[in-house]
């Protein structure tokens, strides 16, 4: 199997988190230090609107929130044919490592704890985009 | 509070990205260099947190009793403020609320029941670590 890799370039940043206070936190780090265009969802529902209109490069996603939860949105995003190759970290504060295992064998590109470093949250969502190989871009050749 | 108004939960923030000054905080706050958010948002924060301390103040008694509904708040305020409080630069409360929701839920998920004294007391104990950490002074007294 060789893989091909391709350089994900970050623009445009969709954050879904429930909490207020980590939304302005998260949004002001990614903008003003990640210096990517951010979109916010404040629930599961909120974020299925916006990802309507919207196809971020990213989908930073909380795992724990009122009405439908992180993981469920994240089923419906990888079911749908627009917006499944798009990478998704979780960012939660469940990170136990049974949970962290869980999030990666549902696919996602990664997983970030709460609390963040506001300072160095781009530069860990830089670190794991560094390390994904998006599903389309593996091939097997013979 | 920093629960932002409506048009907060969805907007692009590519102002944020391109201009400081006109940025909604960056005008009237000084950017803390250290933690990048602006200390205005950090005083708010620390200044509702004795109110919200108190609001577990009041539900624990709740919880301890058999009410499903005050324990469920419990845990998910104690789960928010444990993914909020290190970045608002009170790390103290993050990890007292880390201990008041594991032992929470370790208790729900060993069917041990919530009325495990020891339990209450690590939590009392705990909320006591949290009002300390925000200086205020009528630390809850809960067993």
């Amino acid at each position: 199997m060789i893989i091909q890799e391709a350089q994900m370039n970050i623009e445009t940043v969709l954050l879904v988190d429930d909490d207020p206070s980590i939304r302005c936190i998260a949004e002001i780090s990614l903008a003003q230090v990640g210096k990517w265009q951010v979109s916010l969802a404040d629930s599961g529902k909120t974020a299925l609107e916006v990802l309507r209109s919207e196809k971020p490069d990213l989908i930073l996603l909380d795992v724990m929130m009122p009405g439908m939860d992180g993981p469920t949105l994240f089923g419906l995003i990888k079911d749908n044919t627009v917006l499944s190759h798009t990478p998704v970290i979780f960012i939660t504060a469940k990170v136990q490592k049974h949970e962290v295992d869980h999030y990666h064998q549902l696919g996602a590109a990664g997983v970030i704890s709460k609390p963040f470093d506001p300072m160095k949250l781009p530069s860990q969502i830089r670190a794991i985009m560094d390390n994904y190989v998006c599903p389309e871009h593996v091939r097997d050749r013979q | 509070m920093l629960s932002g108004p409506k048009e907060h939960q969805v907007r692009k923030s590519q102002m944020l990205a391109t201009s400081n000054k006109e940025s909604e905080f960056a005008v009237e706050n000084e950017i803390n260099e250290c933690h990048l958010i602006p200390k205005q948002l950090i005083d708010e924060y620390a200044q509702e947190m004795p109110s919200r301390l108190n609001r577990l103040r009041h539900l624990i008694p709740q919880a301890a009793v058999g009410s499903a509904e005050a324990l469920q708040v419990i845990i998910d305020e104690a789960h928010k403020l444990r993914g909020t409080a290190g970045s608002f630069g009170l790390p103290a409360i993050g990890v007292a609320m880390a201990e008041i929701e594991d032992l929470l839920v370790n208790l729900g998920n060993a069917h041990l029941g919530f009325r495990d004294s020891g339990a209450w007391l690590m939590i009392d104990k705990a909320l006591w670590m949290a009002k300390d950490a925000v200086g205020d002074k009528h630390a809850p007294h809960l067993v």
